[in-house]
């Protein structure tokens, strides 16, 4: 788990101006208060625990939208059910010209995401997932999936996924959503 | 000549019948713009954030009672929607891009007149307000109107302060760890924390903050989280849970006090899997003397499903006093003001707001064609 903070850490160091990054970093912690920035292993323990009982909730899409969306196979990444979505808000950049962990040509990855735990069908193992928006243009309107496993609310900032997480990114001007592996759990 | 005379005498006589045919048809229309009068409980404000363009914010009222669409206002990117406490007036806080989907941002207060619902003015705020699908207390207003307060999220937080007398932005409050603005009396906000605690902050005249103190965790986030849109009655929150429970805070005092937790549920309802969720899904009346939760059957995570039916709570006794079965699963409830409350629920899948009346639940009717439709507000 250490070794994924790690991970996630330089990887957005590496991706975000090291003074922006130290500046959010020390507002975060001014108040004493660091948990939005790290509650990725205690909740996400929980939320794996919980969330291997049973299956997501249907969430509702507006109207038009139902027959763009697609279920059933963990395999097809154009598809809701693709295993590294079991927690993804928005609009699959993969239906957008984009693919599962690229953004479509012209919109940016944000270096921010929330993050989430999804179950390989193949090998079984628990994947960190980082849920990266990809900003920029408006939303793209095609697969929208509303999976909500482990989703948390606002105060729970790093699990929330009804945040434009478009934070670093030229604008904040949403328009997909991808699923990035980070590590093991 | 006799011919000519007889023509001119027809011509004569078709003029002067067709003037008086003339006479008798519809006048000219006169073109106005119409103005609203004063705002009514059973108004309902509903949100519509466009899916595909949600740079314009949408905020359609109708009258329930004679299901009629009465208006609409605008705003930015992803607005929160405000209304003054005399009603006089409503503020969409918005965001900007000075080219639309790229550019420049500016975020702002709009002001709106409530009765022409023109555009009256603005405050251009920091350019860091929380960009989120909309929810309810990302913005809110004292009840004396004199201060806006607007949530912020960078994701550091802060909240903004608005002095809406004199129409300019007075500072911003840091609220490390705590978000979203629960406004409970002149010059007091509160904020929801990550550890399940309320960060309370009292304002001076000037809109700095003057006391900042933090309650202890009322309930355990990894464990059985709250939702972020409680419900306010006066100086009291009510929030439910993902596993139903009740918690009542006081937010009246220099640090907020919760009382003991109470789960709307009994074990038959454990057993059929019921539990609360949507997007809004507690409403209140009576002062908070009853409590409305919208309920749906559905395992863990299920905390965004549709809701089939209402359940109305006494907060007092902490027992349930009825279900109401909604006629078209609700993603979003509110119960309206005054003397004779109504039930409000909004489906976002049918684009709808359907009213049933109180306490009996019977069901009065539906609007459609409301757009994306997340939020309800009311007087």
């Amino acid at each position: 788990m250490d070794k994924i903070v790690e991970q996630m850490t330089r990887m957005v160091a590496q991706r975000t101006s090291r003074r922006g990054f130290l500046a959010r970093l020390g507002r975060l912690v001014a108040g004493g208060l660091i948990i939005p920035l790290l509650p990725v292993n205690r909740v996400l323990s929980q939320a794996v625990a919980q969330a291997a009982e049973s299956a997501p909730g249907a969430t509702p899409v507006p109207e038009g939208l139902e027959a763009m969306v697609k279920h059933g196979n963990p395999n097809d990444d154009t598809a809701c059910d693709y295993w590294k979505y079991c927690a993804i808000d928005g609009y699959l950049c993969s239906c957008c010209g984009g693919g599962s962990h690229d953004c479509p040509p012209g919109a940016s990855p944000s270096p921010t995401s929330w993050v989430g735990t999804c179950r390989h069908p193949g090998d079984g193992k628990d994947y960190i997932i980082s849920y990266r928006d990809c900003c920029g243009k408006t939303p793209c309107g095609r697969c929208l999936c509303t999976n909500t496993k482990g989703e948390m609310p606002l105060y729970r900032t790093q699990l929330d996924s009804d945040l434009i997480w478009c934070f670093g990114a030229p604008t904040m001007v949403y328009h997909c959503s991808t699923a990035e592996i980070v590590g093991v759990k | 000549m006799h011919k000519r005379l007889a023509i001119a005498a027809s011509a004569i006589l078709f003029l002067f019948v067709a003037s008086g045919v003339a006479r008798a048809q519809l006048r000219p229309d006169q073109m106005t713009s119409l103005r609203l009068a004063a705002p009514q409980p059973h108004w309902a404000y509903v949100l519509d954030m466009p899916n595909a363009v949600p740079q314009v914010t949408k905020i359609y009222i109708v009258d329930t009672d004679r299901q009629k669409m009465l208006g609409q206002l605008n705003g930015g990117y992803l607005a929160s929607f405000v209304m003054s406490p005399d009603h006089r007036e409503y503020y969409m806080v918005g965001t900007f891009y000075s080219r639309v989907w790229h550019g420049t941002r500016t975020d702002a207060v709009e002001i709106l007149d409530a009765s022409t619902l023109n555009f009256k003015g603005e405050v251009v705020i920091p350019p860091k307000r929380l960009l989120i699908v909309p929810k309810n207390n990302s913005a809110g207003i004292t009840p004396d109107g004199r201060f806006m307060l607007v949530e912020n999220l960078t994701p550091a937080t802060s909240v903004s302060v608005i002095d809406l007398k004199a129409r300019r932005f007075v500072g911003e409050i840091e609220t490390p760890g705590c978000v979203q603005v629960l406004v409970s009396g002149p010059r007091r906000f509160s904020s929801m924390c990550a550890d399940g605690s309320i960060l309370t902050v009292h304002l001076d005249d000037s809109g700095k903050a003057k006391t900042r103190k933090q309650s202890k965790p009322f309930f355990d986030p990894s464990k059985d989280p709250v939702f972020d849109q409680p419900v306010i009655a006066g100086t009291d929150a009510y929030f439910d849970s993902y596993h139903g429970m009740i918690y009542k805070v006081d937010l009246s005092g220099d640090v907020a006090k919760a009382e003991p937790g109470w789960s709307a549920l009994d074990d038959a309802d454990r057993k059929a899997s019921w539990r609360p969720g949507g997007w809004q899904t507690i409403a209140e009346s009576a002062g908070g003397a009853k409590i409305y939760l919208l309920m749906h059957q559905g395992g863990e995570w299920t905390h965004k499903q549709d809701g089939k039916e209402v359940w109305v709570l006494d907060t007092a006794k902490k027992t349930r006093i009825s279900r109401i079965p909604l006629k078209t699963d609700a993603y979003s409830i509110r119960v309206s003001s005054g003397a004779n409350p109504i039930l409000e629920s909004l489906s976002l899948v049918q684009s709808q707001l359907e009213t049933y009346s109180l306490p009996d639940g019977k069901y009065l009717g539906v609007y459609h064609g409301l757009g994306a439709p997340f939020l309800i507000y009311g007087l």
